[in-house]
């Protein structure tokens, strides 16, 4: 299959074509691309000379698929195939997902999908395709491709979050250099501008999540101790929680459309308090009134209140006393409302940073660790230690977690640990993988599932299996078990059960390749596969179930018949498939007639005596 | 138990080791292998830039702690500490220990009472390290028995002090 092909940074297949890497900050709300030039930082507007691509893609049924601004605009009119925050649905199963403006497939199995006019996609589908567009943005204005980018993430995301950004880019065609953690990104933002040494806070308040992280900084490495926060909270809460204010004073929004406008009313009343005290609100005729500063700060202080205890649960985590931190910098476009910054202000009794712009201090940072890291940076020794944000585990008896790699341990890790058979001669031991702080495996998230086989013989409790975790310095999670005794071994990569399985991945990059056309053709192939699949078992099941009905010579010629069909089922002709379906459905009708009259006459039989005497 | 901690930071497998020295050390050896070093290596060199820092992020945390120090240097030894399987203690020490217990559920709500059980189980976690460090740092074997002993108990009192530390910060 045709894939994309990268070459290494900096070696161009084609000698006057420059690469570039850059710094990218996948953003729930907002999403940047950054790159270095003569070592400035240079976050790349649009032609508009905007910098920020609104995180919004829309899907339509001819398959135009627009993203950023203009999809952003279309959001009122087309809501349900107007994907925005998809950050939020990124590595998520159906059941994590509570309310969604969008319709939503899948089952309880893999990653939801959201139904669009152009079919299901995965938020991974949908993260590609604003990626992409950042890629576009930068190869339009530097002239060249972009090879290979440093792509920010939360630092509370899990690993099947991190996996799939992981796909997404390489949906999109791009080579990660690192996934950083967003905080870390902003601190190496000023870090580097400043070059102080010390203890940093990063308070940051997306549209969509909220993360609390503590580093050290301290002859140029960067070290997280602690981070913290809620993948669920963020800007977008904060605009709920007004209109929650608006529908108590009456306002109602009965449709998509209808909330969609109101939430993005809140939004803009929310921006418009940072200046002012008091806005008038107008979304005739679903909502008029006015907003205070006052009102808004009561409505949002109790997100606010989470935000506080996750930081000083990161303080305690990492034993550090709020004296001792040194600079508090705030991130993210919701850090700009004045009560968020007057109460991290209050709680850390010190003014917060921020000089650089909020929005874009991650990109900044992403893209001067992407320059380090492609090793144009010669002067800046700097190194970036970081933390994993949620244990890792497995299940033992009882559903209880067996925590083997605490949260907060510093990656690059790996940890083993023993366990043993609870059986006499038991043969195989299925290994849960999940990742939480609960003690019960169903309050944590389900990572993989896999099996050792092959343990031989032995009493309970003889034998002795290393399951070993290792963790790479984006966080990705590898896990190995061993059985000691026999040298059975049993490796896999943790594809997380929310992620996609490679073969997914390799579907969907066939996918956005192919023209519509061969697309819609590999749908009509796959569609007679299944129907010639679905006729083959069934009459499979039908001839031995009911032998006694076959004509003599019958069964010949109908095996002769399946034969062909499987024969063209496993070509790629879907036109053949369709005919040699027609013909064994022809071939198997008066079989399938006598069948169906010898069973009316055993239902008949089954009831006489019952019913119809 | 292969992996000996000690090399790989080349130190000398000694309890009573200095732990910003261990620090500046874990420092030094990661700044080179980390595997953002080898961004652009091949996956060779990349796989033992990842199983190399793991070791000495792993090494760091072993060492660090007392108790899984001692454990380490027992291990190196021969001597297993089997805390799951074995679970045997002295009886002098487990009645201190439910006499230390009974004291803190009574002096919860009253800060001072529970500061000055800290103190002492701080105080007797020091003489149970240098006693420790006596029997593992000596010039000739000594005993190894008493020494898997003290590391079982330290790892009690570890365990109740961080009962206590949540103690504290709830009647803050």
């Amino acid at each position: 299959m045709a894939l994309l092909q990268i070459s290494e940074p900096g070696q161009s297949p084609n000698p006057h074509t420059r690469t570039f890497v850059a710094g990218i900050d996948l953003g729930t709300t907002n999403s940047l691309i950054a790159t270095v030039r003569e070592r400035e930082v240079l976050v790349l507007p649009d032609a508009a000379g905007d910098v920020l691509l609104p995180s919004v893609v829309r899907f339509e049924a001819n398959g135009q698929v627009t993203v950023g601004r203009a999809a952003q605009q279309a959001e009122i009119q087309d809501p349900l195939n107007t994907i925005a925050s998809v950050k939020r649905l990124m590595g998520r199963g159906r059941a994590d997902v509570g309310d969604c403006p969008y319709r939503l497939a899948g089952g309880d199995e893999g990653m939801v999908r959201i139904e669009t006019a152009a079919g299901p996609k995965t938020p991974v589908e949908v993260s590609a395709q604003i990626l992409a567009a950042l890629k576009a943005r930068l190869e339009e204005a530097q002239g060249g491709a972009l090879a290979s980018a440093v792509i920010t993430v939360p630092a509370y995301f899990d690993e099947a979050q991190r996996q799939a950004t992981k796909d997404a880019a390489r949906l999109a065609g791009i080579e990660v250099l690192r996934l950083l953690n967003e905080p870390t990104a902003a601190a190496v933002a000023y870090g580097l501008d400043r070059n102080p040494e010390g203890l940093y806070c990063v308070y940051d308040l997306g549209g969509g999540t909220f993360d609390v992280s503590l580093l050290r900084l301290s002859e140029g490495v960067f070290e997280v101790l602690a981070t913290g926060g809620d993948a669920a909270l963020g800007g977008d809460d904060m605009d709920a929680a007004v209109v929650a204010l608006w529908t108590a004073r009456g306002a109602r929004a009965g449709s998509p459309e209808a909330s969609r406008r109101l939430l993005r009313a809140a939004r803009d009343a929310r921006e418009r308090l940072t200046g002012e005290t008091e806005v008038a609100v107008d979304v005739a005729p679903i909502y008029t009134g006015r907003l205070t500063r006052s009102e808004l700060d009561a409505a949002i202080d109790p997100l606010i209140d989470r935000t506080l205890v996750a930081c000083r649960r990161v303080l305690k985590d990492a034993g550090v006393r709020i004296a001792d931190i040194g600079e508090i910098v705030l991130v993210g476009g919701a850090t700009r409302t004045p009560r968020v910054r007057e109460r991290v202000g209050d709680l850390f009794r010190k003014t917060p940073l921020h000089d650089i712009d909020p929005d874009r201090v991650v990109a900044v940072g992403a893209a001067r660790q992407a320059d380090l890291l492609a090793g144009n940076a010669g002067a800046a020794d700097m190194l970036l230690l970081d933390v994993i944000p949620l244990s890792l585990g497995i299940e033992i008896m009882g559903g209880l977690t067996e925590k083997i790699i605490p949260r907060n341990t510093p990656i690059p890790a790996s940890r083993a640990q023993d366990f043993t058979t609870y059986k006499d001669g038991q043969g195989a031991l299925a290994i849960h993988v999940v990742q939480g702080e609960r003690d019960l495996v169903t309050e944590c998230r389900s990572l993989a599932r896999f099996e050792l086989r092959g343990i031989p013989p032995m009493v309970a409790g003889a034998a002795r299996i290393r399951v070993t975790f290792q963790v790479d310095a984006d966080g990705l999670l590898n896990v190995s078990a061993r059985e000691m005794t026999a040298e059975v071994e049993s490796r896999v990569t943790v594809k997380p059960s929310f992620g996609l399985s490679d073969v997914e991945i390799e579907r969907m990059l066939q996918d956005a390749m192919a023209s519509a056309e061969a697309d819609a053709a590999a749908r009509t192939l796959r569609e007679q596969q299944v129907e010639a699949d679905r006729m083959i078992e069934a009459l499979g099941a039908a001839l031995a179930a009911d032998q006694d009905l076959l004509a003599p010579g019958e069964r010949e010629a109908l095996a002769a018949r399946i034969a062909a069909l499987k024969e063209a089922r496993d070509g790629a002709d879907p036109q053949r498939i369709r005919e040699q379906i027609a013909a064994l459905d022809r071939a198997s009708a008066p079989f399938a007639a006598r069948r169906m009259d010898a069973g009316l006459e055993r239902a008949m039989k089954g009831r006489s005596v019952t019913e119809f005497r | 138990m292969a992996r000996n901690y000690f090399e790989l930071f080349e130190l000398p497998a000694r309890f009573d080791i200095d732990l910003k020295d261990l620090a500046a050390r874990h420092r030094e050896r990661i700044r080179v292998w980390h595997p953002d070093r080898y961004a652009q290596g091949s996956s060779e060199e990349r796989r033992r830039a990842v199983t190399t820092s793991a070791d000495l992020n792993d090494g760091l945390k072993v060492l660090r702690n007392p108790v899984s120090r001692a454990r380490h240097l027992l291990a190196l030894r021969g001597i297993s500490t089997d805390e799951d399987t074995d679970t045997s203690m002295d009886a002098d020490f487990l009645m201190q220990q439910m006499a230390w217990r009974e004291r803190l559920e009574e002096g919860v709500g009253r800060p001072e009472e529970v500061t000055a059980l800290a103190a002492l189980v701080a105080q007797s976690r020091d003489a149970k390290e240098s006693a420790l460090a006596g029997l593992l740092d000596g010039e000739q074997t000594t005993d190894l028995d008493r020494a898997r002993e003290l590391v079982r108990e330290l790892q009690f009192l570890e365990r109740f002090a961080r009962e206590l530390d949540c103690a504290t910060g709830e009647v803050l």
